[in-house]
């Protein structure tokens, strides 16, 4: 879907609940069929196996014994790490990067909420502006979706900020779902990073770009004010546009390096792509996640 | 090349306009957000020759389309003008032409036209040649070309100036449009007999151009090469005027009906006008004091009013309405007269009684009715009456209807030999003797026709009496059927002349002169035995045209317009006419002098022949109408008319060469018309600008 027309959609949840249903849909046409965080497919009953999994209800559909599979028996605690600091604050064309970040994290908090999972919230910009821990409680959701729904405010950006946070009140191993669009120096970024992959964290970062600040496609002479600082310069915008562009793709390797430093990927998510793409590259990248960890195991 | 209107390139100075375009539009206008200006460093727009003008292509297009037009409008032209003014070869033919109409009358108006022909006359050099005339209905000549020629070079202006002063604005109408063609006609004609050199002809019209001018005659008109019309407008601003005229036609104006109660007269006021508060009222002759009771009207301007007029008190002496309280006084006065009703005695002699529907004396007593002018006494008289001697002479016609006595005959011959009219019907062949005795000859035949029903097939539209219905749609006498008729041979008659034919060959109306008289015979009766004559349309004006023709009704209107001429007829031999002008101005006409010309409002008496004849003169109403006319409204028409102003031209020029040189150049330079090119070529510029610009936007939006 377009995420114009659903960014049209006025309610959080009504646009995330859009979002599942309509990957659901589509995972269920889709090769990826069987997907799900935890859930991983359906085995045939092997002796040995704990008769608690099998699946009664197949059992007297089909008369056979089916176990569910799981790769983690445990149910899993999810974390949104959501940067509205006033950089998210933008729209080029017509999506606001905030609004994309807000859809993006509702989806997932819906997704993991319907598996069964526990989903928490800190959103960020200098500092924490709100901190919902992670449960599965009827009416979870909506409250995180109210939290979700707050303003951007602050005028920096502060990325180690949420993490350290995280560090402070994980008891169990978790998921971290970072999404930003990382417009601040990585200082001090990459030990808290670090430090939670050590404590057997997972961490997904989700990097939102706008395409004007992708390309820096202003045709000419343009004056600029910064949204967190207020700073205006006037730019000469095609003669400095290589040189953006290459500042710009050397910030994201930076990053990019970090993330790859401490086992995790940058997906990137520009505000013209559909959300769906964004909820298949996660479940993508957990898959591989769980791979790379059986096959640590 | 050079250039006609320099001063015009200073237009080129808006060539810096898309320069700046080009450069300011580099600088931002407005202020992007952004969300982190940490990749981004100050970069203000640098001074080199890329970074402050892009779009070269459409730059020069525009740098270019603007210079093409500041050349178009300082007129290029190429080569040097043939023409020079030093040469002295150049010379001018210059016809001033100044209205003499009635509108000029106002105060002011007259001096300024001189002031104007004065200016007109001396900027004239040397080898110019100059005529003065002045038009109103008609143009005559004030001064001509061969005065010019001969008189010293220094008195030319002078000479005919003074000529022009003697004239004064007269009470005609203006008619422009006879005026110019005229005048052009008399510069084409000096043209070809002037000699070489002359070849720029001028009209210089000098009139207040008022919107009742005529202009008749100008659209389509084929005006020669090289002519100029300057118009040189007197006027004495935006001043209102009130108009008066008479209602109806000269006809209904003189009849008694309407003298016994009160005409109508139709106030007319300017839309300008500021007064709407009007008196009406009698004046005295030279006099503007209204005398009885006056009415007071209101009529706003550009609204019009009809009214009865007051009635005439004070006696003979008043003879003219005044309006009173308009801003312009020249045509307030409205002039009138009455004249009386004439009593016209008609002798019928007939044996028939006119109670019958059938006889012919039944349908003439029902045609000779009452006119407005006209009151007919039909006298009837039988065979056997006597006709009173008094009655014979006071007759003014006399119509006979066969059969009548002998008696009736004899006092027909005698009628004739007065010199008057008698109209004769045949009823049949008894009258042959009488009739032969008539007209002096030993054996008339007479004889009734047997070839049945026939129409007139052949009418002499010649004959005066025929000659009104000589018209196609009057002419059809095919539809009046004729049952009986009587054979007569014309060419036994003397002098007899026969103006219409049945379809057999046989006359039916035949003019006899006997003595002095004339006798119209008619070879079948009117009644309804003998015809539908009487029954058709026909009957009526034919009787009427006979009356006419013998006399009888003398059409004489007393209602006539300046500049009419009036028809008195020829004098007859022995009498003395004279012509009463208003003013008291009296002149003996001479007995050739059949019409005469009034050029004044007034009361005019014709006296001398017969009973005196009076009638009323007025200005013709369009004169009126002394607006201004649209200005552009000459040109509109074709006329070749100049813009620039006599004295604004003089203003200018400070010598006659440098003005001769301007001339010189302004129409080699209208002869190339190098403008238009120019002109085309910026359109074109701006096409191609609109197309590149056009393409570059969508590459634009297109990469974006």
């Amino acid at each position: 879907m377009d995420p114009r027309a659903l960014m049209a959609i006025q309610n959080l949840e009504w646009r995330a609940r859009v979002v599942v249903e309509g990957f659901w849909s589509g995972l269920h046409r889709s090769p990826y069929h069987g997907f799900s965080v935890e859930f991983s497919e359906y085995r045939q009953y092997a002796p040995g196996d704990d008769p608690r999994f099998l699946d009664w209800r197949l059992y007297g559909r089909t008369d056979r014994h089916f176990v569910r599979k799981f790769e983690d028996e445990t149910n899993l605690r999810c974390f949104l790490l959501l940067d509205l600091s006033k950089s998210m604050d933008y729209a080029s064309r017509g999506v606001l990067k905030a609004d994309y970040a807000r859809t993006l994290a509702a989806t997932l908090a819906r997704f993991l909420h319907l598996q069964g999972d526990a989903v928490g919230l800190l959103s960020f910009d200098e500092r924490i502006r709100e901190a919902v821990p992670a449960r599965n409680r009827p009416g979870h959701l909506r409250r995180l979706m109210l939290a979700l729904e707050k303003e951007c405010g602050g005028v920096g950006t502060d990325l180690a900020t949420p993490l350290k946070r995280l560090l402070e009140i994980l008891k169990r191993r978790s998921l971290a779902v970072f999404i930003s669009d990382f417009m601040s120096p990585l200082d001090g970024f990459e030990l808290p990073l670090g430090t939670l992959r050590a404590g057997g964290h997972e961490v997904v970062v989700f990097q939102i770009a706008d395409p004007m600040e992708e390309d820096l496609d202003f045709g000419d002479t343009v004056r600029l004010k910064d949204l967190e600082t207020g700073r205006e310069i006037d730019l000469d915008a095609p003669t400095f546009r290589e040189r953006y562009r290459a500042k710009r793709a050397a910030h994201r390797q930076a990053l990019e390096a970090i993330c790859a430093r401490h086992g995790t990927a940058v997906r990137v998510l520009r505000t013209d792509t559909p959300l769906e793409w964004a909820l298949l590259d996660f479940l993508k990248a957990r898959r591989q996640r769980g791979r790379g960890n059986a096959a640590r195991m | 090349m050079s250039l006609l209107a320099p001063l015009f390139l200073a237009g080129l100075a808006a060539m810096v306009a898309p320069v700046l375009w080009h450069l300011i539009r580099r600088r931002p206008q407005e202020t992007a957000p952004f969300p982190t200006l940490m990749f981004l460093e100050p970069t203000p727009p640098r001074m080199t020759k890329r970074s402050r003008l892009e779009d070269l292509l459409l730059l020069a297009l525009r740098l270019l389309m603007l210079a093409l037009v500041a050349l178009a409008f300082a007129r290029p032209y190429f080569g040097k003008p043939t023409v020079t003014a030093s040469s002295g070869e150049e010379t001018r033919k210059r016809l001033v032409l100044v209205d003499v109409s009635a509108s000029l009358q106002r105060p002011g108006l007259w001096d300024a036209a001189l002031e104007r022909a004065e200016a007109a006359l001396r900027e004239l050099t040397a080898p110019d040649l100059a005529e003065v005339w002045v038009f109103d209905e008609s143009m005559r000549q004030v001064f001509g070309a061969e005065s010019w020629r001969q008189g010293p070079v220094a008195e030319r202006a002078t000479r005919a100036l003074d000529a022009l002063r003697k004239e004064k604005p007269g009470w005609k109408s203006t008619w422009i449009g006879r005026a110019l063609v005229s005048s052009v006609e008399q510069l084409e004609a000096l043209r070809t007999t002037g000699g070489a050199g002359i070849d720029k002809l001028e009209v210089v019209l000098i009139s207040d151009f008022q919107a009742g001018s005529h202009l008749d005659g100008l659209a389509g008109h084929n005006w020669p090469k090289g002519l100029e019309v300057k118009l040189e407008p007197v006027s004495r601003g935006a001043l209102g005027n009130a108009s008066l005229q008479w209602i109806g036609d000269a006809e209904g104006l003189s009849s008694p009906g309407a003298a016994a109660t009160g005409q109508r007269v139709r106030v007319q006021n300017h839309a300008k006008s500021k007064s709407q508060e009007l008196r009406l009222g009698w004046v005295k002759p030279g006099s503007t004091t209204l005398v009885g009771k006056p009415v007071t009207i209101q009529v706003p301007p550009g609204q019009s009013r009809t009214l009865v007029a007051p009635a005439k008190e004070g006696g003979e002496e008043v003879e003219a309405l005044w309006l009173d309280g308009d801003e312009t006084a020249f045509d307030n006065k409205l002039y009138r007269v009455v004249n009386e009703e004439e009593s016209l005695n008609v002798l019928a002699l007939s044996d028939e009684t006119a109670a019958g529907g059938s006889s012919m004396l039944y349908f003439l007593k029902r045609a000779l009715v009452e006119t407005g002018r006209h009151k007919f006494q039909l006298i009837h008289k039988r065979g056997g009456e006597a006709l009173l001697p008094g009655e014979l002479a006071a007759a003014r016609s006399m119509v006979l209807m066969e059969p009548v006595s002998e008696e009736a005959w004899r006092a027909a011959g005698e009628f004739l030999a007065a010199g008057k009219t008698v109209m004769a019907a045949l009823r049949g062949t008894g009258a042959a003797p009488a009739l032969a005795k008539l007209a002096g000859v030993d054996q008339l035949p007479i004889s009734e026709s047997t070839g049945g029903d026939s129409i007139l097939s052949r009418l002499d539209w010649d004959h005066p009496v025929l000659a009104p219905f000589a018209e196609a749609r009057y002419g059809d006498f095919t539809r009046i059927r004729f049952w009986k008729h009587r054979k007569i041979d014309v060419s036994a008659i003397p002098g007899a002349r026969a103006m219409a034919w049945f379809d057999q060959g046989d006359p039916a109306m035949v003019e006899i002169p006997v003595n002095k008289g004339r006798m119209l015979l008619l070879t079948s009766g009117w009644h309804v035995e003998d015809s539908q004559l009487a029954l058709s349309s026909k009957f009526v004006p034919l009787l009427y045209r006979v009356l006419e023709w013998s006399g009888v009704i003398v059409d004489q209107p007393t209602q006539y317009r300046v500049g009419a001429e009036v028809s008195i007829g020829p004098g007859k031999e022995g009498e003395t006419r004279r012509w009463s002008a208003p003013g008291g101005v009296e002149t003996v006409l001479a007995s050739e002098v059949s019409r005469q010309r009034v050029d004044a409002p007034g009361i005019y008496q014709l006296s001398g022949a017969g009973k005196p004849r009076r009638f009323a003169v007025n200005l013709a109403p369009a004169e009126s109408r002394i607006e201004p006319m649209p200005s552009d409204e000459l040109e509109r028409l074709g006329v070749p008319v100049k813009a620039v102003p006599l004295e604004t031209k003089t203003a200018e020029a400070g010598s006659s060469e440098k003005r001769a040189m301007q001339e010189a150049v302004a129409e080699f330079e209208g002869r190339q018309k190098g403008w238009r090119w120019f002109l085309a070529a910026a359109i074109m510029v701006l096409v191609v600008e609109t197309l590149l610009a056009g393409w570059f936007g969508t590459r634009t939006a297109v990469a974006a």
